[in-house]
């Protein structure tokens, strides 16, 4: 059974690929730097061709000490689908040193496309020329200049700018790292210079260049031969460096003269300086020999066909004649030869410090890991996300929106709540002659450092510090959401002057344009409120909820003679005022039937004279309070006057969910937020007061036509208002405003 | 009655196919006075050796299939052949191997037994008139105070740690539908919904190893969840059914899919999960025990009240019983081969008024366990001027060394069968090691002048068969049906779209 373990519980790992042989060299000082600094869990991941490669063992050898030394595991694949069963239990960066699309590179190619979303691919450039980044003429002719790779990183040694193959669509991806080769000095300590006067001469026969643009084999191998002859007859002797992939003298027998001695260890364990001078056809030992100080010489053909445009500014030679006296200069006097070598250095952007290119892997490391982490595990196991609410004060919206819909989850342990309101930083800053702004702003700032949010919602918010709240949320990369089930910015006069003033300050309205602009995401009650603000000149993509106030049922539709006709509202002019003189006609015409009016409103003067059949039982602040007060109202009837207002038209359907939930049968005005939810039989829409009187006394004359359409509407409710939906809405916004926060670093 | 069904390998033994529609229903075949054994096809060419009175191909998609039934009906036995998957609906090209084969056998069985009344509309087109059976998968046992226990335990334990596993099993691919693990990737918004719920959702998929090539892991890499990916074993279906809370199975539109048996939905029930099916409603029967929507699932979950949960196991165990009982199942399929035998006793069967001798005319590609069945069991195996393979075959026609035309050769065995008439013109090697011991050049006749003008080069190429097939292998049969005693003869081709251009049926070549 492979268990399944939750993203953030598996062990963040540096994985490395090693399919061919040269991978060992590239990636090995990588690995030791990792290994030294970093805590990451180090796996190397060798392929079935590798050690089909390696047939002397010599490299998997290698695999093993370089395992020893990082205390890294070794593992083996054998298709990419081994290779996923071995990702899979981990999360974090991969590495492969031969990773394009070209059919040489297709293990690693095919392990980064399988490879689980867990992991960062990282393609490592894995020499001087190399096919994607910086090609020969030789390369180019074999393999195209259309070579792309599956990376999500792609770690070149020079400026991008250098990189005359990369293709368009892979220059986003670029990191300039340098040559990793050079990490090695950072590791492995140089012995001191023997001053022998033995040269070193290295083939690459195998390789394409050889062979593409001319049969330069036979050539190169015949002068070579011919050289080790003419040194012998000085007594000196040669050294002999065979590709470690390609090992042509090896694998070809050839005979070689007896002052020619193999040096075929890794590069990495070569002692270069030892070396009098260097010589090898076009190839990225040549940098290495370059970059240990030794004169260094690059073979042409006589007629200068191969490519040798990388190395320019290097000696080159081509005949015996040639490498005699490369031989003779640089033992005789090798300064002038290494002068021309830094320069060549300079302009190739190749003489950067060993330490330098340990910090920017390092630098890209534990950036990758950074990012890793928030994209991997958004809610790591055992721990909850933590949601910062910033509003005005602890309003029924606040409740509506997030408190309830996410109380399950907090009581789950997979959400963690904190509200801060207007009220807590006006108090933060002190009162009278002490009131210091300062201090308030230094509350706000203090609760999200201490609070250390996953994401911040600004629900209505239109208080103080917005602006340094919001900037110091963004710079921790934390999503800020603005959320508003109102048209704030023209809060008309209906709603009572005292409401009308304080909305429209002009410090709050900037706050609340400052938020619609500067939120990484804008979260509307219903798609009207979004349509406003984009009439308004927000031009920006805003988010508009399904549904804005979820209920569960808590009173059946029940077939009875109506009793009980009840308004609730906040606000102090509501529209009832327009129809009260058809409420009083109804109570007048039907005895057995009451008024009860529940919220900030006195009873109308007009409804006074009926006594106890018209009560007005007073507003109560706190949000659950107020619910089960009004969870216990019995209520036959419930009204929804509104009249069409430009503010009006884009509230939501609140009050037809709360009189549903109760077992209300809903009337209300035509031309709002309820024309949908009182569609199907679910409620009576009316226009004109006469239209009022109509419809209340059709209920209350037909108890079953207002049964049915309770029982019609409680079914709405449960489809389409529940709580499980309103939560996963908000789960939803923040997914996006947190993917739109990770699309905004890319 | 008994009944032996016959795939076309060892491996196809285990398959799930086996599993579910044969080893479920033959314990309930005994007390019917019935059995039911699976075998490999091989040497069950007469009564006495095949033991059984009807015999059911199942996937016998060469001419294996095609002679043994032959065979086996002359001898007496009621042969059927068994279609559960629609590979004959689509008329492309891929296809048109599964449709030859059909038309081919569709001359030479029985009966049709089909999974679905989708796969009986099928066949219809093939044989309007062929008895059709259709034999239900039928579910496994489960055992309700177990399954009851798990689905409590799996619903609580979602809900207390806000996580939950859903499985997705089966076959990843096949060779020529997209299917599968494409279906998985293709419907995988409905597992972001599942997941948009405030959940921790992984995804376990376990399916064949040579679906999750790197193209298919690709698609699994970009799943909206965390995904475990493992290889498909019995055992391990079994397990992470009990461990899941939901068996995630989309289904596509294609003509493919929408013939598939209830199998995967019924195994998902009966091994404790709920089932989420977007797309085609294919698993309709199972109607109340089935999601389409995450969301309704996720309001479920929080309610208490999952479709499959401890309060409908009695439900479920009742619609199991009407859909798929095993019992029922094994008594329907005795009663219908029944109904054959007694028709069939009444109708009498042409038999062959002469003895003849089988072959087999191997095409261009041929599989070479029908040439191993022929030894076996002592048919001619006889090579073609197509045919690639340099096996021994008893006649050879066809070209050999750097000769440019087509030359007749006999092995040992071979020469038995050649007219005494022709006996005269046979060269004998004198090479005793050599696979043959004598020749001839191509005689004359009606099929010798294309023959005598075929050159190697003209059926080098695709097209250059596909252009010359037909009367070469005309040519071919024409031949052998003069030089060799008399000889019934079933054309083995492989190659598409070779199989429907030799198109050589049942029929004993006599001589003239």
């Amino acid at each position: 059974m492979i268990p399944y373990s939750p993203a953030a519980a598996r062990p963040l790992s540096g994985v490395f690929l090693f399919d061919l042989i040269q991978d060992v060299s590239v990636l090995r000082p990588i690995v030791r730097i990792l290994a030294a600094e970093t805590d990451l869990s180090l796996c190397l991941l060798v392929s079935e061709l590798f050690t089909r490669r390696d047939m002397s063992g010599l490299w998997y050898a290698e695999l093993e000490e370089l395992a020893e030394q990082a205390g890294a595991q070794i593992a083996r694949f054998d298709s990419p689908f081994a290779a996923v069963q071995h990702l899979q239990e981990r999360r974090g960066l991969l590495f492969s040193a031969s990773e394009t699309n070209l059919r040489g590179h297709a293990t690693n190619h095919n392990v980064f496309l399988a490879a689980p979303p867990a992991f960062t691919r990282i393609t490592i450039q894995h020499g001087h020329e190399c096919v994607g980044f910086n090609q020969n003429r030789e390369q180019t002719l074999a393999h195209g200049s259309a070579v792309r790779f599956a990376a999500d990183v792609i770690c070149g040694w020079t400026p991008v700018e250098e990189m005359r193959h990369l293709c368009a669509s892979e220059r986003n991806k670029y990191f300039e790292l340098g040559p990793p080769l050079l990490l090695n000095r950072l590791i492995d300590q140089s012995r001191p210079v023997s001053g022998v006067q033995t040269g070193l001469v290295c083939e690459n026969l195998h390789s394409v260049r050889m062979k593409t643009t001319g049969d330069f084999q036979m050539t190169y191998l015949e002068t070579l031969l011919a050289f080790a002859h003419a040194q012998a007859d000085e007594g000196r002797q040669v050294a002999l460096r065979p590709h470690p992939g390609g090992q042509f003298v090896l694998k070809n027998k050839i005979a070689l003269p007896d002052n020619v001695v193999l040096a075929n260890n890794p590069m990495y364990k070569t002692d270069l300086q030892r070396f009098a001078y260097g010589i090898s056809a076009p190839s990225s030992v040549l940098i290495d020999m370059v970059l240990a100080g030794i004169p260094t010489a690059v073979w042409t053909d006589v007629n200068s066909v191969i490519d040798i445009s990388g190395y320019a500014g290097l000696t080159t030679v081509s005949t015996l004649e040639d490498w005699t006296a490369f031989a003779d200069a640089a033992v005789r006097d090798p300064e002038p030869i290494r002068k021309r070598q830094a320069e060549f250095l300079r302009r190739m952007a190749l003489n950067v410090s060993p330490a330098l290119v340990r910090d920017r892997l390092l630098a890209l490391v534990r950036g990758l890991l950074a990012q890793h982490r928030s994209e991997a595990a958004p809610v790591p196991e055992g721990s909850r996300r933590r949601v910062l609410l910033v509003a005005n004060g602890v309003i029924p919206s606040l409740h509506i929106s997030f408190l309830k819909p996410l109380q399950e989850l907090e009581q789950a342990g997979r959400v963690s709540l904190r509200v801060l309101t207007e009220k807590d930083i006006v108090r933060a800053s002190g009162k009278g002659k002490d009131r210091d702004p300062a201090r308030g702003t230094a509350f706000a700032l203090s609760q999200v450092e201490e609070f250390q949010p996953d994401i911040a919602v600004f629900c209505r918010y239109s208080g103080p510090d917005v602006e340094a709240m919001v900037t110091k949320l963004k710079a921790s990369r934390v999503p800020v959401i603005f959320h508003s089930d109102d048209d704030l910015l023209n809060v008309p006069i209906d709603l009572g002057e005292k409401k009308f003033i304080e909305h429209n300050r002009v410090e709050r309205t900037s706050t609340i344009r400052f938020l619609i602009e500067q939120a990484d995401f804008v979260y509307c009650s219903t798609p009207r409120l979004r349509e406003r603000f984009v009439e308004l000149g927000f031009n920006r993509d805003m988010y508009a909820g399904k549904i804005y106030c979820s209920r569960d049922i808590f009173a059946e539709a029940e077939m009875r003679p109506v009793r009980t006709i009840g308004f609730m509202g906040y606000d102090n002019r509501p529209e009832l005022t327009r129809i009260v003189p058809v409420l009083a006609d109804i109570l007048a015409k039907y005895p057995e039937v009451r008024f009860e009016l529940f919220g900030a409103m006195a009873l109308p003067a007009d409804l006074v004279a009926f006594g106890d059949r018209a009560v007005a039982f007073p507003p109560i602040a706190d949000y659950d309070l107020f619910v089960e007060r009004f969870h216990q109202m019995q209520w036959d009837i419930g009204l929804c006057p509104v009249h069409p207002t430009p503010f009006n038209v884009v509230k939501a359907d609140t009050k037809w969910v709360d009189y549903t939930s109760i077992g209300t049968a809903v009337v209300a005005s035509r031309g709002t937020a309820y024309d949908i939810c009182c569609q199907d039989g679910c409620g009576l829409l009316v226009e004109t007061v006469e239209d009022w009187r109509e419809a209340l006394e059709s209920l209350i004359e037909r108890p079953q036509a207002r049964y049915d359409m309770v029982r019609a509407a409680q079914k709405k409710v449960r489809e389409h208002y529940s709580q499980s939906d309103l939560t996963r809405q908000v789960l939803e916004v923040f997914d996006l405003a947190q993917a739109q926060v990770r699309q905004g670093q890319a | 009655m008994n009944i032996q069904v016959l795939v076309q390998g060892e491996q196809w033994l285990n398959r799930a196919g086996v599993r579910i529609r044969y080893r479920r229903i033959a314990p309930h075949l005994l007390p019917l006075g019935s059995s039911l054994s699976v075998d490999v096809i091989g040497a069950q060419v007469n009564r006495d050796r095949v033991g059984a009175d009807v015999v059911i191909l199942s996937k016998c998609t060469d001419a294996r299939g095609l002679t043994v039934a032959e065979v086996l009906r002359e001898k007496g036995v009621i042969v059927g052949v068994d279609l559960f998957d629609d590979y004959f609906s689509t008329r492309t090209g891929p296809c048109l191997p599964h449709r030859e084969m059909l038309r081919q056998m569709a001359k030479r069985v029985d009966f049709f037994l089909c999974s679905t009344a989708r796969m009986q509309q099928v066949s219809r087109q093939f044989a309007p008139d062929m008895p059709v059976h259709v034999l239900n998968d039928p579910f496994d046992d489960f055992d309700k105070d177990a399954l009851a226990r798990q689905l409590n335990d799996k619903a609580k334990s979602a809900l207390a740690n806000r996580k939950f596993e859903v499985l997705w099993f089966g076959n990843g691919d096949n060779p020529v539908f997209p299917v599968g693990l494409e279906d998985l990737a293709a419907f995988s918004a409905s597992l972001r919904k599942l997941a948009g719920g405030g959940f921790d959702v992984n995804l376990r998929v376990l399916t064949n190893l040579r679906a999750l090539g790197v193209h298919n892991l690709a698609r699994l890499r970009n799943l909206p969840v965390p995904t475990t990916i493992e290889e498909w074993s019995e055992e391990r279906e079994r397990e992470c059914l009990k461990q899941a809370l939901v068996s995630f199975i989309p289904v596509n539109f294609q003509n493919f899919s929408i013939a598939k048996s209830l199998n995967r939905g019924i195994s998902a029930l009966t091994g404790g999960t709920q089932v989420l099916s977007p797309g085609y409603q294919l698993y309709d029967k199972l109607g109340s025990f089935l999601y389409h929507e995450p969301n309704r699932l996720l309001d479920d979950l929080a309610a208490g009240t999952l479709r499959l949960r401890p309060a409908t196991l009695d439900p479920l165990g009742r619609q199991m019983n009407d859909l798929a009982d095993p019992g029922t199942e094994a008594a329907r399929l005795c009663a219908f081969v029944r109904e054959l035998d007694a028709a069939r006793a009444q109708t009498v069967i042409a038999r062959p008024k002469q003895r003849f001798s089988r072959a087999v005319l191997h095409g261009r590609t041929s599989v070479s366990s029908v040439d191993g069945l022929c030894r076996q069991v002592g048919w001619l195996s006889i090579a073609s001027p197509f045919t690639s393979s340099k096996r021994p075959f008893d006649v050879n026609i066809g070209f050999f060394g750097d000769r440019q035309t087509v030359h007749i050769r006999f092995s040992r065995e071979g020469l038995k069968f050649v007219r005494p008439e022709w006996r005269s013109s046979i060269t004998d090697f004198a090479n005793p090691s050599s696979n043959f011991a004598g020749g001839m050049d191509v005689p004359d006749g009606p099929g010798a002048t294309i023959l005598r003008r075929l050159r190697p080069a003209m059926i080098e190429t695709r097209a250059g068969r596909i252009l010359h097939y037909a009367s070469v292998i005309q040519a071919t049969e024409d031949i052998i049906g003069r030089i060799l005693e008399d000889t019934a003869l079933t054309l083995s081709e492989k190659e598409n779209p070779l199989m429907s251009l030799g198109s050589a049926p049942f029929r004993a070549i006599t001589a003239g």
